[in-house]
C-alpha cells in the first residue's frame, strides 16, 4: 500500500489506516523511540504516534509522511522520557544527547525557558539549513534520531572520531548562532 | 532555556531536513565499482566484441555477461590502477575485494570459461503459494543459476538493465511465472539508497502502476542494517518496465542481491504492496476510491462559500487540479517539481496567523531555502495558515516568490 493510500485511509477514518501505518512505518518508528525510551515503552509511543496522526489527518495531508510520523513518535517518546526521568536516569541514548546539548548552553541553563520549543525548533532548522549538508545531516541524526556516533559513521562512511569532531564543532556553532539570535 | 527544551526543540525541525538525513548507504562500494566496471568494459570490448548487446525484442538494454574465465578477485587485481603498488599486500587486497561486495557484482557462480554459453545449473526457486483458496499456483522465481561471471555498468537515466540470471530465467519461464526482483536505483549513474526518499517515491509510483513493490528492511537490534527495493512482477511488467526518465534501473533476481539472512531474521516491508508474511500472489495494488469531488476551475472559483478565497493561478503553473473534500476546497497548481497547494476551509488544527498581522516580512521569514534536495532548488513554504475571520487558508508551495504569495494573501483581507 502506498503512502498516499494510507493517508486516504486516514481521511476516510478507516481503522485500517493504523494497521497499514504499522506495516509501513512500525519498525522505523520503533527504532527511533527505542533511542529515547525502553523497548516496551517504544511500542506504546509508536501507537501514540498513530493516534496523534489519526487526530491530525484530516485536515492535514502531510507531504513528508514518514518524517511526520517520526516527529510524532519522538514527541510521544519524549513525553514518556520526561515522565520517567527521575527513576530512569541514564541508559538511553537520549540521555547522552541531552548531556551534549548542555555544552551548547555553556552552563547558562535557565529552568524557566522563556522561549517555546516550536520557535526554538524553527531557529534550529534555520541553523541546520545554513550548515554544509553533511554536517547538518550528522547533527540531525544525533539530535533528532539520537543515533549513536557509530551508527552515524556507518551511515555516512565516516570514522567515528570524525563524527565526534563534527558534532563537537557543530555544537559550538549552534551556541554562537543561538547567542547571535538572542536565545542565549 | 535548558537542555531539555533544546532537545525538545528538535522535534520541530523541518520534515525536509529529517528526510534529507536519510542518507545513502553502500554508495562507496558502487562508486568504486563504477571505476572498475569501466576498465572491465574496455577489456571486454577487446576480448569479447559482442559483450554488450541491446535486445530489441525486449525493448530494453540488456547487459551481457563478460565470461572472462577468471575469478572476480583476479579481475580486480588486474584492472585496479593501484595494482603495482599493492599487489603484494594480501590483507589490503582482501579489504579491497571485500569492499566491492562480490555478492552484488558476481551474478553467477564461478568456474565459467570464456565463450561458454550460460548453463542452467540449478532449478529456479519455485515458491508454491499455499494456505489459501484464493492463491494461484503461479511460481515465483527468485533465483536462477548460470555459469560464469557477470558484471554490469551503472545504467544511465531512463535505462533499464537486467541481470543475466534474471534474463535467462525470463527466457525459460516466460509468462508462466512471476519474478521476485531487487531494483538498484541510479541517478546520473550514481546509486541511490534503497531507504532514501527517491526509492520510496519510486516504490509508490510503481505500486500505483500495478507492480507489487516494496522496501524490504533488515534490522540488527533495531538498527537498520540493509534495505532492498523489491518487486514481484510478471515478465510483461519487466519487459515493458515503467521506467522514469529520472532514474536508471538495474534489476536483479532476489537471490543475487539479498543474502540468506535465515528464517528467524525479522524482515519488514516498510512500504508498497508486499506484506511481511505474504506468499506471492497475483494481487495487484488497488488505490482506494477518492472520496472527494473533483471540480473544474470554473466550478472551484464559483464556489459560493469558499471560492473567493482561492489564489489566482500562478503564471507558468500549467497543470491544475481543483477538488472539494470534507469541507476543504483545494486548488493545486503544478509546474514540474514546483507546486502551489492552496486549501480553504472553515476550520483548521494549524496555528494560524491573523490576516491583519500578515506582512511580507513574515512570509519571507517563514519561507525556507532547500537546495540539493533532489528536485528544484529554491524557496519553499510548508503549511502556512492564515485566519480571515473564520475562513482559513493553508498554503504549501515551492517555486513561487514571497512577494507573489504575500500579494495573493493580502488581496483577500
Amino acid at each position: 500500500m502506498t503512502d498516499e493510500q494510507i493517508v486516504n485511509l486516514y481521511w476516510q477514518k478507516d481503522e485500517a489506516a493504523l494497521r497499514e501505518s504499522e506495516r509501513a512505518y512500525g519498525a522505523y518508528c520503533r527504532a527511533l523511540a527505542k533511542r529515547i525510551v525502553s523497548a516496551e515503552d517504544a511500542s506504546e509511543c509508536v501507537n501514540d504516534a498513530y493516534f496523534r496522526a489519526w487526530g491530525a489527518i484530516p485536515p492535514e495531508r502531510p507531504a513528508h509522511r514518514r518524517a511526520v510520523l517520526a516527529k510524532l513518535t519522538r514527541n510521544a517518546a519524549l513525553d514518556r522520557y520526561r515522565a520517567y526521568a527521575a527513576e530512569k536516569r541514564g541508559g538511553s541514548e537520549a540521555h547522552a544527547v541531552l548531556d551534549e546539548l548542555a555544552e551548547v548552553l555553556g552552563g547558562r541553563e535557565d529552568a524557566e525557558g522563556a522561549v517555546a520549543a516550536k520557535e526554538l525548533g524553527e531557529a534550529v532548522s534555520r541553523f541546520v539549513r545554513g550548515l554544509p549538508r553533511r554536517e547538518g545531516d550528522v547533527f540531525v541524526r544525533r539530535c533528532f534520531f539520537a543515533d549513536t556516533t557509530a551508527e552515524i559513521a556507518k551511515r555516512y562512511g565516516m570514522t567515528e572520531n570524525n563524527v565526534k569532531v563534527t558534532l563537537s564543532r557543530t555544537r559550538k556553532k549552534l551556541r554562537i548562532y543561538l547567542e547571535s539570535e538572542g536565545y542565549l | 532555556m535548558n537542555k531539555q527544551l533544546l532537545f525538545d526543540s528538535f522535534s520541530h525541525l523541518d520534515e525536509s531536513l529529517l528526510e534529507r538525513s536519510e542518507a545513502p548507504k553502500q554508495r562507496v562500494a558502487w562508486q568504486k565499482w563504477a571505476g572498475i566496471a569501466a576498465c572491465v568494459a574496455l577489456i571486454a570490448a577487446l576480448v569479447i566484441p559482442k559483450a554488450v548487446q541491446a535486445d530489441p525484442k525486449l525493448g530494453i538494454h540488456i547487459s551481457r555477461p563478460r565470461y572472462l574465465g577468471e575469478s572476480f578477485e583476479s579481475m580486480v587485481r588486474r584492472f585496479n590502477p593501484t595494482d603495482s603498488v599493492e599487489a603484494e599486500d594480501a590483507e589490503k587486497w582482501d579489504a579491497i575485494i571485500e569492499s566491492y561486495e562480490p555478492s552484488v557484482i558476481e551474478a553467477a557462480v564461478p568456474n565459467g570459461t570464456e565463450g561458454d554459453a550460460p548453463v542452467v545449473g540449478g532449478a529456479a526457486a519455485m515458491l508454491p503459494d499455499g494456505g489459501s483458496a484464493e492463491i494461484s499456483l503461479t511460481p515465483m522465481i527468485s533465483s536462477y543459476k548460470t555459469d560464469g561471471e557477470a558484471c554490469y555498468v551503472a545504467p544511465k537515466n531512463g535505462e533499464v538493465n537486467l541481470s543475466v540470471p534474471l534474463r535467462e530465467a525470463m527466457d525459460e519461464y516466460g509468462d508462466g511465472a512471476r519474478y521476485r526482483v531487487v531494483v538498484d536505483l541510479f541517478r546520473d549513474e550514481q546509486p541511490l539508497p534503497a531507504e532514501g526518499f527517491e526509492a520510496h517515491d519510486e516504490i509508490d509510483r510503481l505500486a500505483a502502476l500495478g507492480y507489487s513493490s516494496g522496501l524490504e528492511s533488515y534490522y540488527d537490534h533495531g538498527v537498520l542494517e540493509n534495505a532492498y527495493f523489491t518487486l514481484h512482477a510478471t515478465r510483461g511488467q519487466l519487459k515493458s518496465f515503467a521506467a522514469s526518465g529520472e532514474y536508471g534501473y538495474m534489476l536483479f533476481l532476489y537471490a543475487e542481491r539479498v543474502p540468506d539472512y535465515g528464517p528467524d531474521t525479522p524482515v519488514t516491508f516498510s512500504s508498497g504492496g508486499i506484506a511481511v508474511d505474504e506468499e506471492p500472489t497475483d494481487t495487484i495494488a488497488v488505490t482506494p476510491p477518492f472520496s472527494g469531488e473533483h471540480l473544474t476551475q470554473e466550478q472551484a472559483y464559483a464556489d459560493t462559500d469558499l471560492g473567493a478565497y482561492l489564489c489566482e493561478p500562478p503564471a507558468g503553473f500549467g497543470e491544475r487540479e481543483f477538488l472539494r473534500m470534507d469541507g476543504i476546497l483545494t486548488a493545486n497548481f503544478l509546474r514540474g517539481y514546483d507546486y502551489v497547494s492552496w486549501h480553504v476551509s472553515r476550520n483548521t488544527s494549524d496555528a494560524a496567523v491573523a490576516a491583519a498581522d500578515l506582512t511580507a516580512e513574515l512570509i519571507a521569514e517563514r519561507m525556507y531555502r532547500a537546495d540539493d534536495a533532489g528536485d528544484t532548488d529554491g524557496l519553499r513554504i510548508m503549511n502556512f495558515c492564515v485566519d480571515y475571520g473564520g475562513i482559513f487558508i493553508r498554503v504549501t508551495a515551492k517555486g513561487v516568490t514571497p512577494e507573489w504569495l504575500y500579494s495573493q494573501l493580502a488581496a483577500l483581507s
